[in-house]
C-alpha cells in the first residue's frame, strides 16, 4: 500500500503482495516485448493521435513511438528497482519513483482491462478472485492506484 | 476515412498546420478503466489546472465521452498528446474548425 509518512510517500508491501507485483510487472514488460500492432492492448497503450486524420496519426507515431516505448520500460525498471529483488518492501519513494508507479499502475490496469474488454458496469460488480482472477487483480491494482493518487495529492505543491 | 491519393492531401495539410490562425485542440476520450481521481490529478499535474477546473474536465470526459483539455500550435498539441499518452490517457489532436 502507498502511505504518506512525514511528507514522503512510502510503499509497503508484504511478501506475497511484492511477489505479485514483480510477477505482474514482468508480465507487462513481456507484453511490451511481444506486442503486435493490431492487438487492442497495444493500440490502447500506444494510442493513435488522430482517429480521423491518418497523416496526423502517422507523423505523431513516427515522432513519439520510440520515446513512449522507452518511457514505459524505464517506469517498469524504476518500479522493480524500488521493490527490491526479494520478499516484501517498506521503502520511501523519491519523486521519480512516485511518478513511475503512477504511470505503471495505470498502464498495467489499461492492459488487463483492455484484454478483458471491461466496461464501467463490469467494474461496479463484486468479484470473486477464485472465479475471475484477472478482474480481481484489476481491482487490487485500482485500490493501490487510488491510494497512490491520494498520497501524491497530499504531498503535491501547487 | 479514405486512403486514396494521400500524397496531395498530406502536403496541403502540412501547410495548413503552420498557419497561426488555425489552432489545434487536444481531446481526451473516456475510457472505463482509468480512475476518476487519477485523471483529475493528471490534468492538474500536466496543465497546472486548479482542482476545480481539472475535476470539471474529468467529469466532462466521463459524462460526455470527451473533453478539450488544451489548445495551441501543432507542436504544443503534439507535446500535450505525448504527455497524456505517457500517463495512459486516451488523447487525440485535431485542428479546431
Amino acid at each position: 500500500m502507498f502511505l504518506v509518512k512525514k511528507g514522503t510517500i512510502v510503499l509497503e508491501l508484504g511478501d506475497q503482495e511484492a511477489d505479485l507485483m514483480r510477477h505482474t510487472i514482468n508480465d507487462y514488460v513481456e507484453l511490451l516485448d511481444s506486442r503486435t500492432p493490431l492487438d487492442p492492448v497495444n493500440r490502447r497503450l500506444f494510442p493513435a493521435a488522430s482517429g480521423e486524420d491518418e497523416d496526423v496519426a502517422r507523423e505523431f507515431r513516427a515522432l513519439t513511438f520510440s520515446d513512449l516505448d522507452a518511457h514505459k520500460r524505464s517506469t517498469a525498471a524504476l518500479a522493480i528497482q524500488s521493490l527490491g529483488a526479494h520478499r516484501g518492501c517498506r521503502v520511501k519513494l523519491n519523486p521519480e519513483q512516485n511518478e513511475a508507479w503512477l504511470v505503471l499502475l495505470t498502464d498495467i490496469r489499461l492492459a488487463i482491462g483492455t484484454r478483458l474488454g471491461v466496461t464501467e458496469e463490469m467494474l461496479e460488480r463484486e468479484v470473486d478472485p477464485n472465479e475471475d482472477w484477472n478482474l480481481a487483480l484489476l481491482h487490487y491494482l485500482g485500490a493501490l492506484q487510488e491510494a497512490l493518487v491520494n498520497a501524491s495529492e497530499a504531498i503535491a505543491r501547487w | 476515412m479514405t486512403t486514396t491519393s494521400p500524397a496531395v492531401i498530406d502536403k496541403h495539410d502540412t501547410h495548413e498546420t503552420v498557419s497561426p490562425d488555425i489552432p489545434w485542440v487536444v481531446i481526451v476520450w473516456n475510457d472505463p478503466i482509468n480512475l476518476m481521481s487519477y485523471v483529475t490529478f493528471i490534468f492538474q499535474k500536466l496543465f497546472g489546472y486548479s482542482k476545480e477546473k481539472a475535476t470539471k474536465l474529468m467529469l466532462d470526459v466521463h459524462h460526455k465521452g470527451r473533453a478539450v483539455v488544451s489548445s495551441g500550435t501543432r507542436e504544443r498539441a503534439e507535446g500535450d498528446v505525448f504527455r497524456l499518452h505517457q500517463h495512459g490517457l486516451w488523447a487525440t489532436m485535431t485542428k479546431d474548425r
